[in-house]
């Protein structure tokens, strides 16, 4: 007996071993759940509506990236975290999404997706001092700007005129009617006159041009009517994927068989599926090199693919490439939103998904850019334009 | 450090085996069972989900069945007839059904031809590119586009198409809002379990969080949905920084995936319920073996063995009775049985030798009393020679005790002839007093009867010869004023008059001959009052019984000493209520005569003397106070006793306290005094008001007639 006495005397600390066990595992489990917090980061767009097919877009390729960046660690061992608001194409809602984003405490915004919005938004970024980056804003009116706006998306300003010479040129029309979207002012009607003053100058003649408000779903039929009524040798269309579609759709419903132009801004699926065969064969300029071979290309449409189950446009590319740009500059200031202006700065030679470039000192950027066309139901390129 | 080595007693080494042998167990039987619960728990609520999820997708199929057959009637009817009737057909499948936001006809290139509602807007655009258009042709029955948002309303929506025979397309567009509806339908709690709805590519169909749907998001990368590709509905995932189980069907028709999914947190806060109560149960369960445990030990293991061990401890000390209770210990097991018999034997052997020793003290302890009872008898004859002895000192001593007793008999004898002879001596002085007193009253009372007779008619006599006087004056005056006659006549009387007036002085005498007879009448009075006084002090024939004022016999007092007080004090009356008081007033008037002239004695020159009465129940009270020289405490004693005084020889006998005490005995009463030296004294005088004591006797002693 004695013995046995002995042996739990001895043994008695393990009365105390299950307690420090417990605590031991419940600390375990408290640190790895407290780990270090996410680096949060907005994202806002136009993602409901008829015209959303853009921003969902641009929202799918920054999540594509974002989940790519966590995968691979985060930054600074922090993932990140995407605070998502819809601007709901208002310029209203855009002030009061950029607001909410603020608050929560995002080191940077990526959006919005539409000229417009952007600059609403920027009432509110600019002077709280946050980084707002738009992947597809192309308006001249932001450019040479020294604030905290920044973009991996050329201005249109080459762009338009390049594109008004290849008219003018290329396919030799000499009289052009112009439709555009009012509602996107910033955009629409800023390209128009930069497309005129171009078009103009060459030579060519611009034989009317009619504005209508999306918003209000206008039946187009009067305006291409007067339009028509000049005989203009082309049509160049300024307006949101769906307006563009529905607009080629009422020329050929209406027996018009004019050769269609439009803008970056309409170049989504969306486009090409409500278009029908109207959209066959019209050209438009932009930046995306849909048919790029380059391997991180490649990679990112198989990604979006898998991801998304369906192609990604041009929204989706520039949407990924924002979000890695950010991510790039993010890292130099570790994940803080301190100095993250100077780091975007210093953004250069960047090996985007198609191309190299780099961020002037006003926040933007030079890229190349194309001529497309749809070619039975397909986004193809023509040719560059610069 | 002994007693580390010392071994802990038996209940700690039996709860450390039920601590290691049956709670660890315990214990580790609790965790397998929540284990076991666990997993049973995870599969209820997987089963659980599972109907949810199989429930939703059996709507989903019901209600796209539903909108296929709608669609189908449709279709039959655009293969029969022309468009017209087809316009009108369509309009009220449309209307009647409300299945369909919109409804398109679309001819053979896909174009619209009819529109419900009709909006011209549409009519006529070209739905060709629309993805999931082209491959359903190929299809029998109708098939379903990809959600996307509508054209027309804005909305995320579906179309539902189905191919016609002769080219074109029945479309109808299906509003996600009807599933919308129905899975927060079923997500009624929130912040617990909530269903989703994506299709093929991981696009939601339908989300509690409608702005969601609208947006398009797509959650592919959710583990439930790649686990259900691969035939794997349940997982543990992440989702929107919370933990989550979430489980999905996937409806075979559409490639639509269905999700249930909970926060793990619910999930564990039912299992945290579970772990508790099964830990508690364990812990309610070991407390109780190990109580019970205990219980039991105590009373078969130690208990028993205590009492073997007090056993021995009796045996040491040569009690055996506790070896005979030996049998009763309880015995459970073999070896404290056989220990508790060894323990017997060993006990009996002992007694046994004590026994014989005991025998054997016993043996010499008879031999000691048979000698023993040898000496006693010897000792008996030597007793009753002492005893005789003995009674005869007794008896000398009894002679001795009376004597004495004699002798103190005659002390007591002695003492009480003393005590006679002294109250004789203070009978005598008082009667030497009351003599002396009561013929001073007889001389008194003579005297005043023979001065009251002419007093009174001197006084009366006053009386008239005042108002004669003032009538003469009167007369001469009225002389003076009008006197007729002849004028020279008058003048000459007149000037005798004048000068006769002159000579008398007659207007001073005139004004004092008022003042001598008012003088005369005055003193008179005071003659007649004295008199007075004087036999009321002495009252001849009032050594009676009678209802007195006292205050009336205080006056009289004070009267009689008049000027003997006057010279000496200022008497100050502080008189209370009184009743009549039964006494003999001339007695107590001389005890308040002896008391008074005691204090006037006692004031050098001059003082104040204060008489303050009063009741106090049954009694009333005088009290006398002097500012005079007091008495000294070696005097106090003596102050009652006859023949006593400190005042010089022949001024006083040295009777007066002495018999003014003996007077208010003989009244009930009693006489005190207090006395500072210096200071003053103080004497208080209590009477009852109704007298008690046999008068007859008392009077007679006191009587001063």
């Amino acid at each position: 007996m004695s013995i046995h006495v002995r042996k739990y005397t001895q043994s008695s600390w393990f009365r105390y071993a299950l307690p420090v066990l417990l605590i031991g595992m419940a600390g375990l489990l408290f640190l790895s759940w407290n780990n270090r917090k996410p680096i949060r980061v907005g994202f806002v767009a136009q993602m409901t509506g008829k015209q959303a097919e853009l921003g969902v877009q641009e929202r799918n390729g920054v999540l594509l990236a974002t989940e790519k960046i966590n995968a691979a660690g985060g930054i600074a061992g922090r993932k990140i975290e995407l605070v998502i608001r819809d601007d709901f194409g208002l310029p209203e809602k855009a002030k009061s999404a950029d607001e909410e984003l603020i608050k929560s405490d995002v080191v940077a915004i990526i959006g919005h997706a539409t000229s417009g919005q952007t600059l609403a938004g920027l009432q509110i970024s600019n002077p709280a001092r946050v980084v707002m980056l738009a992947p597809t804003v192309s308006t001249p009116a932001l450019s040479g700007l020294d604030d905290y706006f920044f973009r991996v998306y050329p201005t249109f300003k080459d762009s338009a005129r390049a594109f008004a010479e290849h008219v003018y040129k290329t396919s030799g029309l000499k009289k052009m009617a112009i439709i555009y979207d009012t509602d996107n002012t910033a955009y629409a009607q800023t390209y128009s006159s930069t497309f005129s003053d171009r078009f103009s100058s060459l030579g060519g003649a611009i034989s009317g041009q009619a504005g209508f408000s999306s918003a209000t779903q206008p039946d187009f039929s009067p305006l291409l009517t007067t339009l028509h009524k000049d005989k203009p040798d082309g049509l160049l269309i300024i307006a949101s994927d769906i307006d563009t579609a529905l607009v080629a759709q009422r020329v050929r419903i209406m027996g018009w068989n004019i050769p269609l132009f439009t803008s970056a801004w309409a170049q989504t699926e969306t486009l090409i599926n409500h278009g029908g065969k109207a959209v066959d064969g019209m050209k438009l300029e932009q930046s995306f090199a849909l048919s790029s071979q380059d391997p991180l290309f490649i990679e990112f449409k198989s990604n979006y693919q898998s991801r998304f189950g369906n192609t990604p446009s041009f929204g989706a590319a520039f949407g990924y490439e924002a979000a890695m740009v950010l991510a790039e500059a993010l890292k130099k200031t570790g994940g803080k939103p301190d100095k993250l202006k100077n780091a975007l700065l210093e953004t250069g030679n960047y090996k985007g998904l198609i191309d190299s470039f780099s961020i002037d000192r006003f926040g933007d950027v030079q890229r190349p850019f194309y001529l497309s066309a749809i070619e039975n139901g397909k986004f193809v390129i023509v040719g560059k334009l610069n | 450090m002994a007693k580390d080595n010392a071994p802990p007693p038996l209940r700690q080494v039996f709860l450390h085996l039920i601590l290691f042998r049956v709670f660890i167990p315990l214990i580790v039987v609790g965790i397998t069972a929540i284990i076991g619960v666990g997993y049973l728990g995870k599969q209820n609520l997987l089963n659980k989900q599972s109907q949810i999820v199989r429930s939703t997708s059996h709507f989903i199929e019901n209600h796209l069945d539903h909108g296929g057959r709608i669609l189908d009637a449709v279709a039959r009817v655009a293969e029969t007839v022309d468009t017209d009737n087809l316009r009108v057909f369509m309009e009220s499948a449309w209307k009647a059904y409300g299945y369909f936001e919109t409804m398109y006809f679309l001819d053979k290139n896909n174009k619209i031809t009819l529109l419900m509602p009709s909006e011209m807007n549409y009519s006529g655009l070209d739905m060709s590119n629309l993805p999931d258009f082209q491959k359903t042709k190929e299809q029998k029955g109708f098939s379903i586009s990809r959600p996307f948002i509508s054209i027309r309303t804005g909305e995320p929506t579906v179309y539902l198409v189905r191919a016609l025979a002769q080219g074109g397309s029945v479309v109808g567009e299906l509003n996600l809002g009807l599933f919308q509806k129905e899975i927060e339908h079923i997500a009624k709690n929130p912040g617990k379990d909530f269903v989703f709805i994506m299709d093929q590519r991981g696009t939601l169909l339908a989300h509690p969080d409608p702005l969601l749907v609208k947006q398009q998001t797509n959650l592919s990368n959710l583990a439930v949905f790649q686990g259900v590709q691969k035939e794997k509905p349940d997982t543990f995932y992440r989702y929107d920084t919370r933990m989550v189980l979430g489980q999905a069907v996937r409806i075979d028709k559409t490639g639509w995936v269905v999700v249930n999914q909970i926060p793990l947190s619910a999930f564990l806060s039912s299992y945290a319920w579970m772990f508790v109560l099964i830990f508690s149960a364990s812990l309610a369960i070991w407390i109780t073996l190990a109580w019970n445990l205990r219980k039991q030990i105590q009373r078969y293991v130690i208990h028993p063995l205590e009492r073997l061990s007090l056993s021995a401890n009796a045996l040491t000390v040569g009690d055996f009775a506790p070896v005979q209770s030996m049998s009763t210990i309880p015995t459970s097991f073999a070896e404290l049985h056989k220990l508790a018999n060894d323990f017997q034997t060993m006990g009996n052997n002992l007694q046994a030798r004590e026994t014989a020793l005991q025998n054997a003290h016993d043996e010499l302890e008879a031999k000691v009393e048979e000698r023993t009872e040898q000496l006693s008898g010897i000792n008996e004859c030597l007793k009753a020679a002492s005893n005789s002895l003995l009674t005869s000192n007794l008896e000398l001593q009894r002679e001795i005790v009376e004597r004495k007793r004699a002798e103190s008999q005659l002390a007591q004898k002695i003492v009480e002839i003393e005590r006679a002879h002294e109250e004789l001596k203070h009978l005598q002085s008082q009667l030497i007093q009351q003599e002396k007193l009561a013929s001073i009253g007889q001389l008194a009372a003579g005297v005043a009867h023979e001065i009251n007779n002419p007093i009174g008619f001197i006084n009366s006599n006053l009386f008239v010869l005042k108002r004669y006087v003032d009538e003469l004056l009167d007369l001469i005056d009225a002389y003076a004023g009008s006197f007729p006659g002849a004028p020279d006549q008058v003048s000459e009387q007149l000037a005798h008059i004048t000068q006769l007036r002159k000579e008398i002085d007659f207007d001073y005498l005139r004004q004092d001959v008022g003042t001598l007879i008012s003088e005369s009448i005055d003193g008179a009075s005071r003659v007649k009052r004295i008199v007075q006084d004087l036999r009321d002090f002495s009252r001849a024939g009032s050594a009676e019984w009678q209802w007195t004022d006292i205050h009336e016999g205080l006056e009289s007092t004070l009267n009689v000493l008049g000027n003997e007080l006057a010279n000496k004090a200022v008497v100050v009356r502080e008189y209370g209520q009184l009743p009549r008081v039964e006494c003999i007033p001339s007695q107590i008037n001389q005890v308040f005569m002896n008391i008074l002239i005691n204090a006037a004695h006692a004031i050098p020159e001059r003082g104040k003397i204060v008489i303050r009465s009063g009741r106090l129940a049954e009694e009333v009270w005088v009290s006398i106070s002097d500012d005079g020289k007091g008495i000294a405490p070696e005097d106090m004693a003596k102050i009652f006793d006859p023949f006593f005084t400190t005042k010089p020889v022949g001024e006083g006998t040295g009777l007066g306290l002495s018999v003014s005490h003996g007077i208010i005995k003989k009244h009930g009463g009693k006489l005190e005094v207090q006395s500072q030296l210096g200071k003053g004294t103080t004497f208080t005088i209590y009477l009852p008001i109704h007298c008690s004591l046999d008068r007859n006797q008392d009077s007679s002693d006191l009587s001063i007639e």
